[in-house]
């Protein structure tokens, strides 16, 4: 697990890669398509609230793999079983979905502690493979299970609180997105002063640069992987619940969340915390840039395409490290 | 003069050949045909996985239907004068496609006469070469692409229209419910990039054409499937203003996010048609009021249909499952009538015959009267049947097309989300 330091050339290289992309946005939407700047605002708007969300959700999954170095096949799924979790215990109390986000975040971290002490500490000492394979089974096994228990259909989760759509000078921001890009930067900041300030934090760290050596110093290798694992759960949680709110939550949509979340913290490097932010806020931009000029079929070729050259010139991604 | 001891010996022979013939024809006449102890239907639908909600209506279709084929006691087989009962074999897909063909080869092997789905296009696809070969009939619901019934399959039987037959419908909406002067005049159309999107966009464009509209389609978009932020299509539509805009995204959750994704953008056209999960009563579970204006081409179904069974299976539904049927539950339905139809009127329980059975429906459902495209058409097999449109209104399918069977007129232009 990495904490990103500054490097300026790095910074310098993405302020002026979203300058140029997003004078190419602003040229094709006044020049070419007659609009106002009205609607470009617009689009940078919408590129960087899902781009928070997007952060939000990667969270959770550069937590796991930056300590158990594992890619958690597992993780959409347990965003969208925190999804339903949330809509479940607020329909239940009756309150707004925002006042259970604790609750639901204990709910997976404990699911989280269970799941690692049961499962993964042990198929872990056979390597790096069978986590990866039980995550797999994991994510299969939630899918239908969430069938079972809240049937195949779409829901959205409800907030009264955040359920609606605001203008700002003519931009229209829906609160849920609003909300969730603030969260993602709170959580963020609260992840990175977990790590760095605290011992559990320290031991985070220790293990994820040399997991040998951490548990000769006496770090308790399986404790920690069960706390980063259910760490990473919890977060999960959250992102489902935000998810739900902005889009919907299905006990079908697990896999291609885990692909995309995969996508994002490669891109903003493995294992650190920043990096799954600015890996978010890249997708995020790319996407709706790409989609209004060029149309929404080309959005996945040109986000990969992205994905390839990051990988080719910065293979251990935007801020990861070396 | 016969002497007539000869006459009484001629009568004697002629009594004795009588007998004779009568015992040969009596002894050398076929057994009658043994009568077989149940009917085994195959059920082969999407149960889990990504297209689980459209096998799970045929599951929930198929359980009324069988409640009511159990309490008559089975099917009345015309070959027999008997009624014999069904039994099923259903086996879930997962949504894959391999599997679904693997299906095929289990119920054929389990003695299934006759199968029941797959359901969805992918799957259909995938079970129709199988179900070819081993000379089992299907009878596939909601697959609307051409592909299926196109390549000359002889047990494929299609009970759902494809997009040919479907599109003009949108047209005959435009041109007959709404006056001249406010006629829509320009079109968009959004599709997801699945084979099922791509054949919508196609026909729609060329169904336009034939149409007169071909010129109108300002924008044809292949949105991404599984994309979940629409936001830059619907900001390009803003731009274009089309009066209509087709919704073909596959994907339910696709469709609920665009639809929501609308309303955060401010923006929805005069006439908004949809065509998958707008169709669905979880539309309105899931957008509430904001699936209000939204208007259905292509209906297979709708409760207030005056066809024999329509009410019936309607009051039967809710009753089960405290929850109203949708379209594609009548469709399922329908498709269920059109096997035991077969069946019942086969000249005798094998494959083959329940075959040529279904090649020869031509019956009334739920849906109003039926028929298959015959062998020698452009789709063998693919089912013709009427179509309807629906616009929802208070959260309820209102039948407005065509008119004499509608239960409300067209709201149009849709009112701006500020106005509602």
């Amino acid at each position: 697990m990495s904490i990103a330091r500054p490097n300026f050339q790095l910074i310098a290289a993405l302020i002026l890669a979203f300058v140029i992309s997003s004078a190419i946005a602003y040229y094709y939407v006044v020049y070419v398509m007659n609009n106002t700047s009205l609607l470009f605002a617009q689009l940078v708007t919408s590129g960087l609230m899902l781009g928070g969300i997007y952060g939000l959700a990667a969270t959770g999954l550069t937590i796991i793999f930056g300590v158990m170095k594992i890619i958690n096949l597992a993780h959409g799924e347990l965003m969208m079983l925190g999804g339903f979790i949330s809509l479940w215990i607020s329909t239940f109390l009756r309150t707004d979905p925002l006042f259970v986000l604790p609750i639901s975040f204990v709910v997976l971290f404990v699911i989280g502690v269970f799941f690692q002490s049961t499962l993964f500490n042990s198929a872990m000492r056979y390597g790096l493979n069978p986590p990866v394979f039980l995550a797999f089974a994991i994510a299969l096994a939630l899918q239908n299970l969430m069938i079972l228990a809240w049937t195949a259909d779409v829901r959205i989760i409800r907030s009264p609180l955040i359920d609606s759509t605001v203008q700002v000078e003519g931009v229209s921001i829906q609160l849920a997105r609003f909300v969730s890009f603030i969260l993602a930067i709170v959580l963020i900041l609260l992840v990175k002063a977990f790590i760095e300030k605290t011992m559990i934090g320290k031991g985070l760290r220790a293990i994820s640069q040399n997991r040998e050596a951490a548990a000769l110093m006496g770090i308790n290798v399986s404790i920690v992987n069960v706390l980063a694992y259910s760490l990473g759960v919890g977060l999960a949680a959250i992102a489902g619940t935000m998810l739900g709110m902005v889009f919907s939550v299905s006990p079908l949509d697990g896999p291609v969340l885990t692909s995309k979340t995969i996508a994002i913290i490669v891109l903003g490097g493995i294992g650190s915390v920043a990096g799954a932010l600015v890996g978010g806020l890249i997708l995020g931009l790319i996407e709706t840039y790409v989609g209004y000029i060029v149309g929404s079929g080309f959005i996945n070729a040109v986000a990969l395409l992205t994905f390839l050259l990051v990988l080719i010139l910065r293979p251990s991604g935007l801020f990861g490290e070396r | 003069m016969i002497p007539r001891k000869t006459l009484v010996l001629v009568i004697l022979v002629v009594v004795v050949l009588i007998a004779g013939g009568f015992g040969f024809l009596l002894l050398s006449a076929p057994p009658a045909p043994e009568i077989p102890r149940e009917i085994v239907i195959g059920v082969n639908l999407p149960l889990t996985g990504g297209s689980a909600p459209i096998g799970l209506t045929g599951q929930e279709t198929l359980e009324i239907w069988l409640e009511e084929v159990r309490a008559q006691g089975g099917l009345l087989v015309k070959a027999y004068n008997r009624r014999i009962p069904v039994r099923t074999i259903l086996l879930d897909d997962q949504s894959n496609p391999a599997i679904s063909a693997q299906n095929m080869e289990r119920l054929a092997s389990e003695g299934a006469l006759v199968v029941f789905g797959p359901a969805g296009t992918v799957f259909a696809l995938s079970a129709a070469p199988a179900a070819e070969r081993l000379g089992l009939p299907i009878v596939t619901v909601q697959t609307s692409t051409a592909e299926l019934t196109r390549r000359g399959f002889k047990y494929v039987f299609s009970a759902y229209k494809h997009f040919y037959q479907d599109w003009p419908v949108l047209f005959d909406v435009v041109e007959n419910l709404i006056p001249s002067d406010r006629r829509p005049r320009t079109f968009a159309i959004v599709a997801d990039n699945t084979a099922f999107g791509r054949e919508a966009l196609v026909s729609f464009v060329d169904v336009a054409k034939n149409r007169g509209y071909g010129d109108r389609i300002v924008l044809k978009e292949n949105v991404t499937a599984g994309q979940t932020d629409f936001t830059p299509s619907i900001l390009r539509l803003r731009t274009l203003n089309p009066d209509v805009l087709v919704n073909v995204i596959f994907f339910h959750s696709d469709v609920f996010n665009f639809d929501r994704q609308m309303k955060t953008n401010n923006y929805y056209p005069r006439l908004y048609v949809g065509w998958t999960a707008h169709s669905f009563i979880s539309y309105a579970d899931t957008l509430r009021v904001d699936s209000n204006y939204a208007v259905v081409t292509a209906v297979t179904w709708h409760p207030a249909l005056p066809y024999p069974g329509s009410q019936e299976f309607y009051r039967k539904f809710v009753a089960k499952y405290n929850k109203e049927p949708g379209k594609e539950h009548g469709a399922d339905y329908a498709a269920l009538q059109i096997i035991a139809n077969a069946i019942e009127n086969a000249r005798s329980l094998t494959r083959e015959s329940i075959r040529e059975a279904l090649s020869n429906t031509k019956m009334t459902t739920i849906l109003g009267p039926v028929e298959f495209m015959k062998e020698g058409s452009s789709d063998p097999g693919r089912m013709i049947a009427p179509d309807y449109a629906i616009q929802w209104m208070n959260m309820k399918q209102v039948l407005i097309w065509p008119r004499e069977y509608a239960t409300g007129t067209l709201a149009y232009p849709a009112p701006s989300w500020d106005r509602r």
